[in-house]
C-alpha cells in the first residue's frame, strides 16, 4: 500500500510561470550573497515572517504550508494549529488507524505483543514519521517533539519500558503538550515510562534511587545550572520513594500509584522548603508544584522552546516575553508557544540569532514534505534509515534528549548528502520520489531558471543565489533528462543554505 | 520483593539494537554508491613509521564491571563482597587465567592474556574519574571532555580535541580522527579533521559513479565559504571519501591468523585495522562498545556480560595479533565512565560504582602486568559501598599523551589537574 503525500486543505496560490509568487522573488532577489556567515541569508528573507513559520512551525517547509500562512495571516494560521483537534486530518488519522498498537491501552497491548516485543515499539516509529510528513496539524507534531526530547525516554532501554512508551507518546506528551507544564510535569513523574527508564520503580526508603530526582531538576525543570545543590537531589529522591506503576501481573498494570510501604515518610528539606514527616505522595507533588512554578524552571524552559521555536540562543527581551506569558497563564503552554511565534518574539530573534541546523529528522521529514515521497512499507524503512544519520525516533539513549545544537549535528555532512541523493534516487528503503511528483516540482519551467525553482520549492528562499547559481550551473552542463533533475534536487538538498532555516 | 524480577537491565542489548539497525540501513544505502576517486597517499604504511602512535579510545559505555574483568579473587574480601555474582579464582579450573596471584582474568576475558603474555597489554586497577558521579551521561562528558572536579557545568570540548588542536596533524589534517558513530563523541568534539563515520566499510560518495565528479565539485564549491563547522567538516568528508573510501575493506585478510568476532565493535575494530594498514594519517579512533548497565541478571560467567566481555575480550586480541609486527604504532585505551558497586543487588545484577579497571594496549605500554595501588575491599575501604578510585585517569592519558601522542605539554588537556607519572608506557 502506498501513502501519497496529502493534498493540502487550502488551495493553493496561482503560480506565476516560474512557479514564483511575486513577493518570493522580491524575497529571493534580496538574499545577501554568501557573507562571512556562509549560509545565513540577508535580512531581507529574514525579516520574511511568513517564511520564517513555514520553516520553524513545521516539520517541513512547504511551498503549500508559505502559501497557506500567507493567504491566512500569521496570526490566524498560529491560532488553527494551536487548536490541533479541530483540523480535519484524514490523511495522517488513516494511517494511525491502521496500526492499532498506538490506541491500546497497557493491558491490551501487553496482551496482544508479550511485555518485551518489538512491534508496537516500530509502530510508534512509523506512526512518528507518518504524522510529521503527513499531518496537517505541523504545529503539535513541532512541539511534541520538543517535549519528547525534554522528557526524554528511550523507547528501546529497558524491556519492562517498551510498551509504556506508547502510552507515554500518548497519554503523556501528545495530551498535554499544548496544556499546562504542570500537568505534563506530573503526568511525566507518574508515567510508567518515565519510571522505568530513571529507576523510579526501584527507589524506596531506606535505598533511594536518585536517577528521577536528579534529571527532574537537572532536564525537566530548573535546568543543569539550577540552585540546587547533591543534597537537594538526595532529598528530593526520598520525596519520590514510593511512588510507582502497577505491574503486569498486579491491578491496573501501568498505572500510577503510591506504594505507602516504600515510601520514606520522614522529614526533609529540598532548596530550603522544609517538609515536616508524614506527607506521603503529597511530598513528591509539593515538590513537583514547587518546580513547575520556580522562576529558574520559567527561564530555563522559556529559553529552550523559545529556542527550538524561534530561533537558538534567543535574546533575554525575546525569552522575558514568553515567561511573563507563562506567569499570566499559570504555564498555559497554547499560548506559550503562541508567543513564542509571535511577530514581535520573531523579529527579536531575527535580529539576534544565527539561522538554525536542520536536526536529521527535520531534515529527512522536510525533503519527504516537499519532495512528494511515497512509501512501499509503511514508513518502516523511514523510520529505521534515520539511525543512519543519528536521529531515529525515541531511541536517543541517555535522558538529555537528542541535542539541538549546531555543535552537535554539524560534524556530519555527507550522511546528510547521501540521505537526499539517495532518497532522491530510490535508494532508500521503502520510499520513493516518483518521477510525476520531481516533475511537478521542477519540470515545468526552462532549464535555466530549474535550480531556482527547487530552491524555492524546497526551502523558499533560504537558499543564497550563489549556492543556487552553482547548482545551475551543474545543470547547464549537461542536457536536460530526469536524473539531472533529480541530481540537482539532491544538489540543492546537499547544500549548505538547505541545512538552516 | 517480585518487582525486582520484573525489572531488565536498563541497558540491555534489544535485537533492536541500534547498532544492529545501523549495519542494515548502510548496507541498503550503499548500494547506489559510487566509487571513490583516487587512492590517498601512505605515510604510516609498512615500516614506513611515524614519530606518534595513533590513539584507539575504545568506550565501554553504561558502566563496565572491571571487577569481573580484572577479578581481584585474592583480595580476602572479594568473595564475600560479590556474594553470588563472585567469579572464583583460576584454582576453581573455571577456565579464569591468573595474572599475579592477586588479579586472574575471568573466563570470558581470557582472550586479552595473549596480549598481556607479550607485555603489550597493561591493566590500571581501581582507576577513574575524580567525581564519583551516578549518571552515566555526566560521567561520560566530564569523562571526555576532562571536566575538573570542582566544576559544575562540564566542559564542551573533548580532551582530544585540546590534544589535536596543539599538534602538528601527521597528514593533510583534513581527516585526523574519526568516531565510528553517527555522532561525534564528547571525546571529538571541536576537534579539527574529526568527523563521525558509523560503517567505514559502507561511506561512499552517493549517487550515479558517472556524474560523481561534477557533482563532489559543486558541494566542495558551496561548502568552501562556509564557517565551522559545516564548512570543514565538508572538506573533511571530501577527503575522506577518498581516504576511506579508497580503502579496500572487503576481502581484507588479518596477519597472524588474527580473528575478529562478528558484530559492530569486532567489525569496527577490524575496520580501524584495515584503515591503519591501508596508511591513514589517522590520529585517533574512538569506538564504543556500549550496553554495559548491567543492573539486572549481569552474569559474569555465563550470561549477558560474559558474552559482552569475550566480544571486547576476542576484538582485542584479534586486533593486536593483527597489527603485531607491522609497524603500525597505536595506543589502545578501553575504559568505561565508571564502575559497579562490589555488593550486588537484589535482581542479580550490580548499581553504578565507582573504581574500575582500564585497560591500555600497544607496543609502546609497559603492559604484561596489573598496575594498581589497590584500595582493599574491606567495607571501611569502599567509597559509599564502591571500589575507591586510587588512580586518576588523568594521570593514565597525560602519560600517554607525552610519550605516546606526541603532545609536548599534556597538561593543558586536563585543566586543574596536576599529573602524577605512573610509568604506564615504556
Amino acid at each position: 500500500m502506498q501513502f501519497q503525500r496529502p493534498s493540502i486543505r487550502r488551495s493553493r496560490s496561482r503560480r506565476s510561470i516560474l512557479g514564483v509568487p511575486r513577493n518570493l522573488t522580491a524575497s529571493s532577489n534580496a538574499s545577501a550573497p554568501a557573507g562571512p556567515q556562509g549560509a545565513a541569508p540577508g535580512p531581507a528573507v529574514r525579516q520574511d515572517l511568513d517564511l520564517v513559520l513555514a520553516h520553524r512551525a513545521t516539520q517541513g517547509f512547504t511551498r503549500a504550508t508559505l502559501q497557506d500562512i500567507r493567504s491566512a495571516g500569521r496570526a490566524a494560521w498560529i491560532d488553527e494549529q494551536l487548536n490541533p483537534q479541530l483540523i480535519p486530518d484524514p490523511a495522517a488519522d488513516g494511517f494511525v488507524a491502521r496500526f492499532p498498537s498506538v490506541s491500546m491501552s497497557l493491558p491490551d497491548l501487553h496482551a496482544n505483543f508479550g511485555t518485551s516485543a518489538l512491534e508496537p515499539c516500530e509502530h510508534l516509529q512509523q506512526v512518528c514519521v507518518a504524522r510529521s510528513v503527513l499531518s496537517e496539524r505541523q504545529l503539535l507534531e513541532r512541539v511534541v517533539e520538543f517535549w519528547h526530547d525534554h522528557f526524554n525516554v528511550d523507547q528501546l532501554e529497558t524491556v519492562r519500558g517498551r510498551l509504556f512508551f506508547t502510552a507515554y507518546d500518548r497519554d503523556t506528551i501528545r495530551q498535554h503538550a499544548l496544556g499546562r507544564f504542570e500537568d505534563l510535569l506530573v503526568s511525566v513523574a507518574k508515567s510508567p515510562a518515565m519510571s522505568a527508564y530513571l529507576d523510579g520503580d526501584v527507589n524506596i526508603v531506606g535505598a533511594a534511587n536518585e536517577n528521577f530526582g536528579r534529571e527532574v531538576m537537572e532536564l525537566h525543570t530548573l535546568g543543569v545550572d539550577g540552585p540546587y545543590t547533591e543534597d537537594d537531589v538526595k532529598e528530593i529522591s526520598r520525596c519520590f520513594t514510593g511512588w510507582r506503576y502497577g505491574y503486569w501481573q498486579e491491578a491496573n498494570p501501568g498505572d500510577f500509584f503510591f506504594d505507602a510501604a516504600d515510601h520514606d515518610f520522614g522529614p526533609k528539606t529540598v532548596l530550603g522548603v522544609q517538609l515536616p514527616g508524614g506527607g506521603g505522595v503529597q511530598d513528591g507533588l509539593d515538590m513537583l508544584h514547587m518546580l513547575a512554578v520556580h522562576p529558574k524552571t520559567l527561564d530555563y524552559v522559556s529559553r529552550k522552546l523559545v529556542g527550538w521555536l524561534s530561533g537558538a540562543e534567543p535574546p533575554q527581551a525575546a525569552v522575558d516575553r514568553i515567561i511573563a506569558v507563562w506567569q499570566a497563564t499559570n504555564g498555559d503552554l497554547r499560548e506559550i508557544v503562541r508567543e513564542a511565534l509571535s511577530d514581535e518574539t520573531l523579529h527579536l530573534c531575527a535580529a539576534t540569532t544565527q539561522l538554525k541546523l536542520k536536526r536529521p529528522f527535520h531534515f529527512g521529514i522536510g525533503l519527504m514534505r516537499q519532495l512528494g515521497a511515497v512509501t512501499s512499507d509503511d514508513f518502516l524503512g523511514a523510520a529505521r534509515i534515520f539511525e543512519l544519520v543519528g536521529q531515529r525516533p525515541y531511541v536517543w539513549g541517555t535522558p538529555d534528549g537528542y541535542p539541538d545544537t549546531l555543535l552537535a549535528w554539524g560534524s556530519d555532512v555527507n550522511g546528510r548528502w547521501a540521505y537526499a541523493t539517495n532518497l532522491i534516487n530510490g535508494g532508500l528503503p521503502g520510499l520513493e520520489i516518483p518521477t510525476s511528483a520531481l516533475t511537478a516540482l521542477g519540470g515545468s519551467v526552462p532549464n535555466q531558471f530549474l535550480a531556482r525553482r527547487l530552491a524555492l520549492e524546497m526551502a523558499g528562499g533560504l537558499i543564497p543565489e550563489a549556492e543556487v547559481a552553482r547548482v545551475q550551473q551543474y545543470i547547464g552542463t549537461r542536457p536536460f533528462s530526469d536524473q539531472v533533475l533529480r541530481d540537482a534536487a539532491a544538489l540543492i538538498a546537499a547544500s549548505p543554505g538547505y541545512q538552516f532555516y | 520483593m517480585t518487582r525486582r524480577s520484573e525489572r531488565a537491565a536498563c541497558s540491555e542489548y534489544a535485537n533492536l539494537s541500534r547498532r544492529g539497525f545501523l549495519r542494515t540501513a548502510a548496507a541498503g544505502a550503499a548500494a547506489t554508491s559510487a566509487m571513490p576517486r583516487i587512492a590517498f597517499s601512505a605515510n604510516r604504511g609498512s615500516g614506513g613509521g611515524t614519530q606518534r602512535d595513533v590513539l584507539i579510545n575504545v568506550f565501554l559505555r553504561g558502566g563496565m564491571d572491571g571487577l569481573s574483568a580484572v577479578v581481584p579473587y585474592g583480595d580476602p574480601d572479594y568473595a564475600s563482597s560479590r556474594g553470588p555474582l563472585a567469579i572464583p579464582g583460576p584454582s576453581s579450573g573455571n577456565g579464569s587465567v591468573d595474572l599475579d596471584g592477586t588479579f586472574c582474568l575471568s573466563p570470558s576475558a581470557a582472550p586479552l592474556h595473549t596480549p598481556y603474555a607479550d607485555g603489550r597489554l597493561l591493566v590500571v586497577h581501581a582507576a577513574g574519574a575524580p567525581v564519583h558521579t551516578l549518571s552515566h551521561f555526566d560521567g561520560m562528558r566530564r569523562w571526555e571532555t576532562a571536566t575538573p572536579a570542582g566544576s559544575a557545568l562540564p566542559l564542551s570540548e573533548g580532551w582530544v580535541s585540546r590534544h589535536l588542536d596543539t599538534i602538528q596533524p601527521l597528514g593533510s589534517g583534513t581527516v585526523r580522527a574519526l568516531s565510528l558513530s553517527a555522532l561525534l563523541p564528547w571525546t571529538l568534539t571541536g576537534a579539527p579533521g574529526a568527523i563521525p563515520i558509523a560503517v567505514p566499510p559502507t561511506f561512499s560518495f552517493p549517487g550515479e559513479a558517472a556524474t560523481a565528479d561534477d557533482r563532489r565539485q559543486v558541494l566542495a564549491d558551496m561548502y568552501a565559504p562556509q564557517p565551522a563547522p559545516l564548512g570543514p567538516a565538508a572538506v573533511s568528508a571530501l577527503d575522506a571519501l577518498d581516504q576511506v573510501g579508497g580503502v579496500q575493506f572487503f576481502g581484507y585478510t588479518p596477519s597472524n591468523g588474527a580473528a575478529y568476532p562478528g558484530g559492530p565493535f569486532g567489525g569496527g575494530l577490524r575496520a580501524v585495522a584495515t584503515m591503519l594498514k591501508a596508511g591513514l594519517d589517522l590520529e585517533c579512533c574512538v569506538v564504543d562498545i556500549d550496553g554495559w548497565d548491567h543492573h539486572v541478571q549481569m552474569g559474569p560467567l555465563n550470561g549477558t556480560y560474559a558474552g559482552m566481555l569475550d566480544t571486547f575480550a576476542r576484538s582485542l586480541e584479534a586486533f593486536y595479533l593483527d597489527l603485531k609486527n607491522s609497524g603500525i604504532r597505536y595506543t589502545l585505551v578501553a575504559h568505561s565512565e565508571f564502575g559497579r558497586r562490589i555488593a550486588p543487588n537484589l535482581s542479580d545484577g550490580c548499581d553504578h560504582g565507582f573504581g574500575n579497571a582500564m585497560f591500555l594496549m600497544g607496543d609502546g605500554i609497559a603492559g604484561g602486568r596489573v598496575l594498581t595501588q589497590w584500595p582493599g575491599l574491606a567495607p571501611s575501604n569502599l567509597n559509599q559501598g564502591d571500589l575507591d578510585v586510587t588512580i586518576d585517569y588523568r594521570d593514565v592519558l597525560t602519560e600517554i599523551a607525552e610519550r605516546r601522542l606526541g603532545s609536548p605539554d599534556a597538561g593543558p588537556l586536563f585543566p586543574g589537574h596536576t599529573a602524577t607519572n605512573l610509568g604506564v608506557t615504556i
